[in-house]
C-alpha cells in the first residue's frame, strides 16, 4: 500500500531514505533548509563549511561523491519532491497522521503525510560558547572545518605554522555547568585524526599534539591513521584542556598541560577545535510541536531492536538519532526505511523502448562555474542543451524534454564526472523508456580545475570531441532484460546478523535459507545469558529461530557452502552438509559471516577468563568480590591492530550488571580509551555513577599481572593508587576477520579489505553492498560491530536486498554490458577466468562463451583480454577507444 | 567491601557527584596552585573513588587550595574539588586529624576567633593571634607598618549586639574543644 | 527603600577606600543605600573551610536580617561576601542543609523567603538608570587610559550559583570602563586567581599568583588594574612590591576599586582613597 512520507533534511542520509521510499512506490517529499542537498558533505553551501574529503574504511572519499548520484537520481525522478529553501511552519498529528504547512520559495504546501522521518543531522556545536577556548577571540584558534578548508584552499602552506595542538571533546560528554551536550559526538577524533594526516601530507614538519580524553578510534580503518600520525610524530596527549591563553602582543595561544607529572605551559602557532554535535534551533521548535522535548531527543535511543521510532509514524535516523560518522549514518538511514520497504508485485512496464538515433550534447556550467557558453557549436554540429544545476528538478526537466523532442538516442554530458551523473541519467531515460547512450566527459576537474581558464576552452574541446568520436562506434542498442527470478534468498551464517536478516526478510515474505557451519544458530552470541544492551542474547536468538521456524525458512546447520554460479536472480549454490550436496537456488545471497575471537597474548585460566566465559555464566560472579575487565586484551596490538568496536560496550554493560545486582562488590575496569561513543557516553556515565572503578593504563603498555595468594594482582600506572586485588580478572577478547572469508571472497568474487574483511563497495559506505550485483554483506564480516550495529546493519541489508528484489522484478534497461561475438568466440575461457565478477561460461553444446548482460558490471576487462578481440564492451567499443584516442592525441577528428 | 567511613563522609559532606570523574584532568590544569600540591586536584577525586581517602590525611592540597572555582566551572562532570576540599578540612577539624600546612589552619582558628568574639573579623586581633600561633613574628612586617601607617588596620573591634546569634552558629565547631 | 548595604568585614577595615568611594558613587547618582543592623562576619574562607554549618549559617544570618529589615535588594562590594551570599542563596533553593536554615529562623523570628536579590556593586552600577545618570555626570573623563579590569575568581564562578557575566570571557567591567572614557585592554589574566586568603598563611604563594597577573597586564600595556574585590586589591597592591627589596626596577602598576574610578571620573575627591594605596596611584587626583 503506498503511503506518502514526509523527510526532513536532505543531507546523505535523508537523500537516502527518499531514494528507498521512492523505490518502494511511497510518495515522498523532502524538505531542505538551506539550498543545496548533501548536509556535511556538500563544502559547496555558501554558508556551512562541509567536509571536503571525508575518510571511511581506510580510504578517502570526496565529500560531494558521497551525495551528489543519490541526490540527482532522486531529482531526475518525477516522484519525489524535493523542496530547497524551504521551512515547516506547521507540523501536527491528529490521529497518526501528520497535517503540515510548508513555506517555499516559490509557493506554499499543505499536505498530510503517514508518517515523518527526521533527518537534519546536526548543526556544529558553537565553540564561542566554550569561552576559554577564545574562539572567535583569538585568530590562531579554529575549528577541524575551517582548517579542513584552508587545507582546501592551500593557505596554510603560504603560512605555514610550526606547532598545530587539537583539542578534542569541544561541546561534548559534558555533565558540568558549563555549555555541551551529555553524548560523545562520535566522529570527531576519527576527523581530527583525518586533518592531521591531510595536514601532514602539506605540512610534513610541522609539530602536532593531540589532547583527549579518549581517542575513539572505533571507526573501520580509523586506527590506521593513528598508527600514520604516531609514524609522523604526533604526540597524543591525554589531558583535556582546561584553558587557552594569550602570549602579549603576538595573542599566540599559549595550552597548558601535565607531561610527566609537570605542569608545561607551551606556545602553539594553531589552535583547533574538535567541535561536537549540536541541535539546531529549527528543529528543537518542530520536535516541540510534535510535543517532543529536547530533553526526550538527549535521551531517546531507542531499543537495539526498535532504535529509531519515538512514537508511530514518527523516525530518527543519522546523526540526529545519535552522533555517528558518515557510514554508521548511512546504515541508520537503510535501518530506518526498513517497515516501509515491501516486496511488489511486478509491475510490467507495458511501455516499449524508444530507440532514438540522433547525438546530442548536455552541457552543464555547475552553477555557472564552468564557461561552457564558449563551446556550443563549436565542435560539432550537434543538437546541444545548457543546464545550470544537476540538483535542480526543473534543470534536469530540461534534459528530459531535450531527450524527448529531439530524439536523442546518443548524448554526451558535459559537466562533472560520471560518478556524479550518470546515475541520474539513467533513472531519467529510464523512466522515460529512452534507450539512450550517455557518456559523461569532466570538464570540470579533468579541465577546468587542472587547466585553469585560459586552457579551458582548447582542453574542453579536444574531450568532448573524443568522446563524441568514440560513441559513434557505439551502436549496439540499449536491452530490455527480465529476470526469471526466484525470490529466495540465501543467507551465510546464522548468527545475530543472519538471523536478524532473515527475520527481516521473512516479514516481508521472501523465502529464506540460512547456511551455518556449526551445529547451533547464533555464532558467537548464542550462549550469552547476562543481558548485552539490554538484550538476553540467547533467548533472544531462540526466539528468532522458532520464528523463521514457523514462517517456513530453511535453516540448515552443520552445512558449509562449497560452489557458486550463476547471474543474479538466479544464483547456483551447492551446499555441503553431512557428506551430501544440496543444490539451492537464490536470488541474492547474503554473507553474514561475522568475526572470530582474537585471545591477545593471554590464556585462560581459573580467574583469568574472557568476555565470552562471562556472559554465557552467571555463576562466576556470585562467587568474587573483586571483578576486574581488561580492555583491549585482543585488539590494538601486534596480533590485532584494529579497535574491537564491541569490547567496551561489553565490559560496561557486565559491570553495570554486577553493580546493580550485587552493590558491594568492587568492579574495576582497566582501559587505554573507553570506547562508549554517541549515546553509549551515557552508559560510561551509568557505570561511574554506580561506584565501577576506572583505572587508565598507558597507550600499549598492557598493566602487569601476577598471581598472588590466590589472587590477582594488577599493577596500576600511577605512583599514588594502590595496586588492584582482584578475584576474577575478564579480558575483552577482540573481533578478527572470520578464516573462511578469504574462502568465501573467492567462491563469490569479492574482495577482502586491507584488514582481511569482507570489502564492501567503495562508493556505498553504509558497508552494505558489494560491487558485485546480487551479494550483499550484514554483520561483523563487513567489520566489528556492537549488537545494536549488527541488528542494524542485518536490517539495512535486508532493505538492501528488497530492493534489489524489486528492481530485478522489473524489466532493466541495460546500455553498458560486454557480448560475445559468437563467430570469433574459440572458448579459451581467458575471460572466464579473467573476469572480477564470474559472469562469462561457456555453453554446453555451442563452444562459445556467454556473458549474461544483466550480471555484467561493464568494466571491460574481458573485452581487453581477449586474445580475438572477440568481446565487445558497448560503451567501449575498440574502434571507439581508437577514435578517442587519436583525437586526444591531436590527430584531427 | 563496602566504601570505608571516610571515603563516605567526604562525598556525603562534600554533596559531590565524585564517582563522575573521568580523570580528564582539567581541574589540575585550572587549578592556579596546583604546582605546590602533593596531591593533584585530579588525584584527590581518583584517591576517593578508589577509596584510598585516608592518604589524603595530613596532605597539604586541602590547606593550600584557594577556593577559586576553576575547577567546578570548567569540569566536564560538575564536581566542585574544592568543595571536596572544604570536606576535608571540616573532617580534619571535627576530628582533630593532623593537619597538611598548619599556619593555614592557624590562620582560620585566628579569624575565626574574632568572628566568635565580635561577630566580625577583627584583623588586629587576628594578626595578633596569628602570629602568636605560628610563632612566625617577622613576616610582613614592613609591609604591615605600611598598612597601619595607612589607617588600614583598624585599632578597635566592634562587637555585634546579638552576638549569640552567631556563637550558636560556632556549635558544632566549638562543642569538640 | 529598597536597596540593604553589605560592607562585609573589610571594607570596614583594610579596603575603608573602598566603603567610601561606593557610598559617595551612590549618593552622587542620588541613590540611598542603608547598612543593615547588626550584620555579622560572612565567614569568608575559614568559614566554609571550617565546619557546613558556618558556611552557610554566618551569610544567611545577614540575609535573613535583611529580609526582615524589608529589602528587596542588597548591595554586596566585596566579591568573598558577594560569592558567599548567592551559594547560601542557592543552598536554600535546593533544599539543602534544611535544619539550618529552620534553626536560624527560629531564631531571627522570620519565615525566610529567600526572595533577596543580591548584587555586587558593576551590577549595581549598570542598571540602566544608575548608568546612564553616571555617563551624564562625568566630569574627568579617562582619556583613554589604558585599564585592566581584573575580575578574579569569586564574582564569576561558578556561573550557575552566581550568573553574572561569562565566567571565562567577562566584558561588563570593560563596559563600564569603556563609558567611563577608559581603554580596556585585552588580557589573558583578568580571571585569574589572586591567591585569595593565604595572604597571611602562604603569602609565597599570594606572591607569584600575583606576580603573573600584574606581568600580563604590563605586556598587555596597561596602566592600572582595576578590581570590585578587597581581597585582591590588597594583594596586588601589596605584594607588587618586595618588601624586602624595595627598589627593584620594575614599574608598579596602581590596582584601584572599580568605585575609587568611578568616583574619581565624577570629579569627587578621590585623593583620601588614593593615599590609603601602597602602590600610589597616578592619576591627577
Amino acid at each position: 500500500m503506498t503511503k506518502s512520507y514526509l523527510v526532513i533534511g536532505a543531507g546523505a542520509v535523508g537523500l537516502q531514505i527518499a531514494q528507498d521510499l521512492k523505490e518502494n512506490g511511497h510518495e515522498v517529499w523532502l524538505v531542505e533548509e538551506s539550498t543545496m542537498p548533501g548536509g556535511k558533505f556538500n563544502s559547496q553551501k555558501p554558508l556551512e563549511p562541509g567536509i571536503n574529503l571525508a575518510y571511511f574504511s581506510g580510504t578517502y572519499h570526496p565529500g560531494d561523491y558521497l551525495f551528489t548520484s543519490k541526490a540527482v537520481s532522486l531529482m531526475a525522478s518525477k516522484r519525489v519532491k524535493v523542496l530547497y529553501g524551504s521551512k515547516i511552519s506547521v507540523i501536527k498529528e491528529e490521529e497518526g497522521k501528520f497535517y503540515t504547512e510548508i513555506i517555499a520559495p516559490k509557493e506554499n504546501y499543505t499536505k498530510v503525510f503517514d508518517g515523518v522521518y527526521f533527518t537534519p543531522g546536526f548543526i556544529p556545536f558553537n565553540p564561542e560558547e566554550k569561552a576559554e577556548y577564545l574562539y572567535g577571540i583569538n585568530n590562531f584558534v579554529l575549528t577541524g572545518l575551517e582548517l579542513e578548508n584552508l587545507l582546501k584552499t592551500g593557505e596554510l602552506k603560504k603560512n605555514p605554522p610550526e606547532k598545530v595542538a587539537f583539542i578534542q571533546c569541544v561541546g561534548s560528554r559534558n555533565n558540568g555547568i558549563g555549555p555541551g551536550k551529555p553524548y560523545c559526538s562520535g566522529f570527531c577524533c576519527l576527523y581530527s585524526l583525518k586533518e592531521i594526516d591531510l595536514l601532514k601530507k602539506v605540512l610534513p614538519d610541522t609539530i602536532v599534539k593531540v589532547f583527549y580524553l579518549d581517542l575513539r578510534l572505533y571507526n573501520k580503518g580509523a586506527e590506521k591513521l593513528y598508527q600514520k600520525a604516531v609514524e609522523n610524530n604526533v604526540s597524543f596527549i591525554r589531558n583535556m584542556i582546561s584553558a587557552i591563553k594569550e602570549e602579549p602582543k603576538s595573542y599566540k595561544p599559549i595550552i597548558r598541560y601535565l607531561n610527566n607529572g609537570r605542569f608545561k605551559d607551551e606556545l602553539f602557532d594553531l589552535v583547533v577545535l574538535a567541535q561536537g554535535a549540536e541541535l539546531s534551533p529549527n528543529i528543537k521548535t518542530l520536535l516541540a510541536r510534535l510535543n517532543i522535548t529536547e530533553n526526550e531527543l538527549l535521551e531517546f535511543y531507542g531499543t537495539p531492536e526498535n532504535p529509531h521510532q519515538i512514537r508511530p509514524g514518527i523516525y530518527f535516523a543519522g546523526s540526529f538519532l545519535n552522533p555517528m560518522d558518515g557510514a554508521d549514518s548511512m546504515v541508520s538511514a537503510g535501518a530506518a526505511a526498513f517497515p516501509q520497504i515491501n516486496l511488489k508485485e511486478s509491475v510490467q512496464s507495458t511501455m516499449e523502448i524508444k530507440y532514438f538515433t540522433n547525438t546530442g550534447i548536455i552541457f552543464c556550467n555547475c552553477r555557472g562555474s564552468l564557461p561552457v557558453d564558449e563551446l556550443k557549436g563549436t565542435v560539432a554540429d550537434l543538437p546541444s542543451i545548457t543546464i545550470s544545476d544537476c540538483l535542480n528538478e526543473d534543470e534536469l526537466g530540461k534534459v528530459r524534454s531535450f531527450l524527448l523532442d529531439n530524439q536523442i538516442g546518443k548524448a554526451v554530458f558535459a559537466g562533472c564526472s560520471k560518478i556524479k551523473i550518470m546515475p541520474g541519467l539513467e533513472k531519467l531515460a529510464y523512466e522515460e523508456s529512452i534507450g539512450a547512450r550517455f557518456e559523461v566527459v569532466n570538464l570540470k576537474e579533468q579541465g577546468y580545475s587542472l587547466y585553469g581558464k585560459e586552457k579551458f576552452k582548447a582542453i574542453a574541446q579536444k574531450l568532448l570531441a573524443g568522446a563524441l568520436a568514440r560513441l559513434k562506434f557505439s551502436t549496439t542498442p540499449a536491452l530490455k532484460v527480465k529476470n526469471d527470478i526466484t525470490f529466495d534468498v540465501v543467507i551465510i551464517g546464522g548468527g545475530l546478523a543472519g538471523l536478524k536478516a532473515a527475520e527481516a526478510l521473512t516479514e516481508k515474505g521472501v523465502s529464506v535459507t540460512v547456511v551455518e557451519k556449526q551445529d547451533s544458530f547464533g555464532g558467537k552470541h548464542k550462549n550469552k545469558v547476562i543481558p548485552l544492551e539490554g538484550i538476553n542474547l540467547k533467548e533472544f536468538i531462540e526466539k528468532i529461530v522458532l520464528k523463521l521456524e514457523n514462517r517456513g525458512a530453511l535453516l540448515l546447520k552443520n552445512a558449509e557452502i562449497v560452489e557458486v554460479s550463476g547471474a543474479p536472480g538466479n544464483y547456483q549454490l551447492i551446499i555441503e552438509r553431512f557428506g551430501k550436496r544440496l543444490n539451492i537456488n537464490a536470488a541474492a545471497v547474503i554473507l553474514a559471516t561475522g568475526t572470530q575471537n582474537s585471545y591477545g597474548h593471554y590464556r585462560k585460566t581459573s580467574q583469568i577468563i574472557f568476555q565470552e566465559d562471562l556472559f554465557s555464566s552467571a555463576d562466576l560472579l556470585s562467587q568474587c568480590d573483586s571483578i576486574g575487565f581488561l580492555q583491549c586484551a585482543g585488539s590494538r596490538n601486534d596480533l590485532n591492530p584494529i579497535c574491537s568496536r564491541n569490547c567496551c560496550v561489553s565490559s560496561l554493560d557486565a559491570a553495570i550488571y554486577v553493580k546493580e545486582k550485587f552493590p558491594e562488590k568492587d568492579v574495576f575496569i582497566f582501559h587505554q580509551d573507553i570506547m562508549a561513543y554517541g549515546k553509549y557516553e551515557y552508559k560510561y556515565l551509568k557505570a561511574r555513577e554506580l561506584g565501577i572503578k576506572f583505572v587508565v593504563y598507558n597507550r600499549g603498555q598492557y598493566p602487569e599481572i601476577k598471581s598472588i595468594g590466590g589472587k590477582i594482582q594488577v599493577v596500576t600506572n600511577e605512583n599514588y593508587l594502590d595496586d588492584v586485588v582482584l578475584d576474577l580478572l575478564v579480558l575483552a577478547e577482540g573481533a578478527v576477520p572470520n578464516k573462511e572469508n578469504e574462502k568465501l571472497a573467492e567462491l563469490f568474487r569479492v574482495g577482502l579489505d586491507e584488514f582481511g574483511f569482507l570489502r564492501e563497495s567503495h562508493q556505498d559506505i553504509s558497508g552494505g553492498y558489494f560491487p558485485k550485483w546480487g551479494v550483499f554483506v550484514a554483520g561483523e564480516a563487513q567489520g566489528p560491530k556492537t549488537v545494536r550495529e549488527i541488528l542494524s546493519s542485518a536490517q539495512n541489508t535486508a532493505k538492501n536486498v528488497l530492493t534489489y528484489l524489486n528492481q530485478l522484478q522489473n524489466s532493466q534497461l541495460k546500455v553498458n554490458y560486454s557480448e560475445v561475438i559468437e563467430e570469433k568466440c574459440a572458448a579459451c575461457l581467458t575471460c572466464v577466468r579473467v573476469c572480477p565478477y564470474s559472469v562469462p561460461v561457456v555453453i554446453n553444446g555451442k563452444n562459445v562463451a556467454y556473458i549474461d548482460p544483466i550480471s555484467c558490471q561493464g568494466c571491460g576487462i574481458c573485452a581487453s583480454e581477449c586474445p580475438n578481440k572477440a568481446i565487445v564492451q558497448n560503451n567501449r567499443p575498440h574502434q571507439g577507444v581508437l577514435a578517442e584516442i587519436r583525437v586526444l592525441a591531436g590527430e584531427g577528428k | 567491601m563496602a566504601y570505608n567511613t571516610l571515603t563516605m563522609e567526604i562525598a556525603e559532606l562534600s554533596h559531590q557527584p565524585v564517582s563522575r570523574c573521568f580523570q580528564c584532568q582539567k581541574c589540575s590544569l585550572g587549578c592556579p596552585v596546583a604546582e605546590e600540591m602533593d596531591y593533584l586536584p585530579h588525584q584527590v577525586v581518583d584517591l576517593i573513588n578508589k577509596n584510598l581517602t585516608e592518604k589524603l590525611i595530613g596532605s597539604n592540597a586541602s590547606w593550600i587550595c584557594v577556593s577559586c572555582k576553576t575547577c567546578v566551572q570548567r569540569c566536564p562532570n560538575g564536581i566542585d574539588i574544592g568543595a571536596i576540599h572544604d570536606a576535608l578540612k571540616n573532617i580534619h577539624f571535627q576530628q582533630k586529624l593532623p593537619v597538611g600546612v598548619k599556619a593555614v589552619a592557624d590562620f582560620y582558628e585566628s579569624f575565626l576567633d574574632t568572628v566568635y568574639d565580635y561577630g566580625r573579623a577583627y584583623e588586629l586581633g587576628m594578626i595578633v593571634k596569628h602570629k602568636l600561633k605560628t610563632k612566625n613574628f617577622t613576616q610582613d612586617m614592613k609591609m604591615g607598618l605600611q598598612m597601619f601607617l595607612k589607617g588600614k588596620i583598624k585599632i578597635a573591634p566592634h562587637k555585634i549586639n546579638k552576638i549569640w546569634e552567631v556563637k550558636n552558629l560556632f556549635s558544632s565547631v566549638k562543642g569538640s574543644e | 527603600m529598597k536597596t540593604g548595604y553589605y560592607p562585609g568585614c573589610s571594607l570596614h577595615s583594610t579596603a575603608t577606600e573602598y566603603n567610601e568611594s561606593v557610598l559617595a558613587v551612590v549618593k552622587a547618582i542620588n541613590d540611598e543605600v542603608k547598612e543593615i543592623e547588626d550584620w555579622n562576619c560572612c565567614g569568608a574562607t575559614a568559614g566554609h573551610s571550617t565546619s557546613a554549618e558556618l558556611a552557610l549559617g554566618l551569610p544567611l544570618r545577614n540575609l535573613m536580617l535583611a529580609e526582615k529589615e524589608g529589602f528587596e535588594e542588597l548591595l554586596v562590594p566585596c566579591a568573598a561576601c558577594y560569592n558567599l551570599f548567592k551559594t547560601a542563596q542557592f543552598e536554600v533553593a535546593h533544599g539543602q542543609k534544611q535544619d539550618l536554615v529552620a534553626d536560624l529562623e527560629h531564631q531571627l523570628g522570620l519565615t525566610y523567603q529567600n526572595k533577596i536579590n543580591v548584587l555586587n556593586f558593576i551590577e549595581y552600577v549598570l542598571k540602566p538608570e544608575n548608568i546612564e545618570k553616571i555617563k551624564k555626570l562625568i566630569k574627568r573623563p579617562l582619556g583613554g587610559i589604558k585599564v585592566a579590569a581584573y575580575y578574579g575568581c569569586l564574582l564569576l564562578r561558578p556561573h550557575n550559583v552566581v550568573g553574572f557575566d561569562n565566567p571565562e570571557r567577562p566584558t561588563k567591567m570593560e563596559k563600564l570602563l569603556e563609558a567611563l572614557g577608559a581603554s580596556p585592554v585585552r588580557w589573558s589574566a583578568k580571571n585569574e586567581c589572586c591567591g585569595g586568603s593565604q595572604a597571611l598563611s602562604k603569602p609565597e604563594l599570594v606572591v607569584r599568583l600575583v606576580n603573573n597577573i600584574v606581568t600580563n597586564a604590563r605586556d598587555n600595556e596597561a596602566e592600572l588594574i582595576v578590581t570590585a574585590c578587597p581581597l585582591c586589591q590588597a594583594n596586588l597592591d601589596g605584594r607588587q612590591i618586595n618588601w624586602d627589596f624595595p627598589d627593584q626596577n620594575k614599574q608598579l602598576l596602581p590596582v584601584l576599586y572599580i568605585s575609587e574610578l568611578i568616583g574619581y571620573a565624577l570629579g569627587l575627591p578621590a585623593e583620601k582613597w588614593f593615599a590609603k594605596h601602597l602602590v600610589p596611584p597616578s592619576l591627577k587626583a
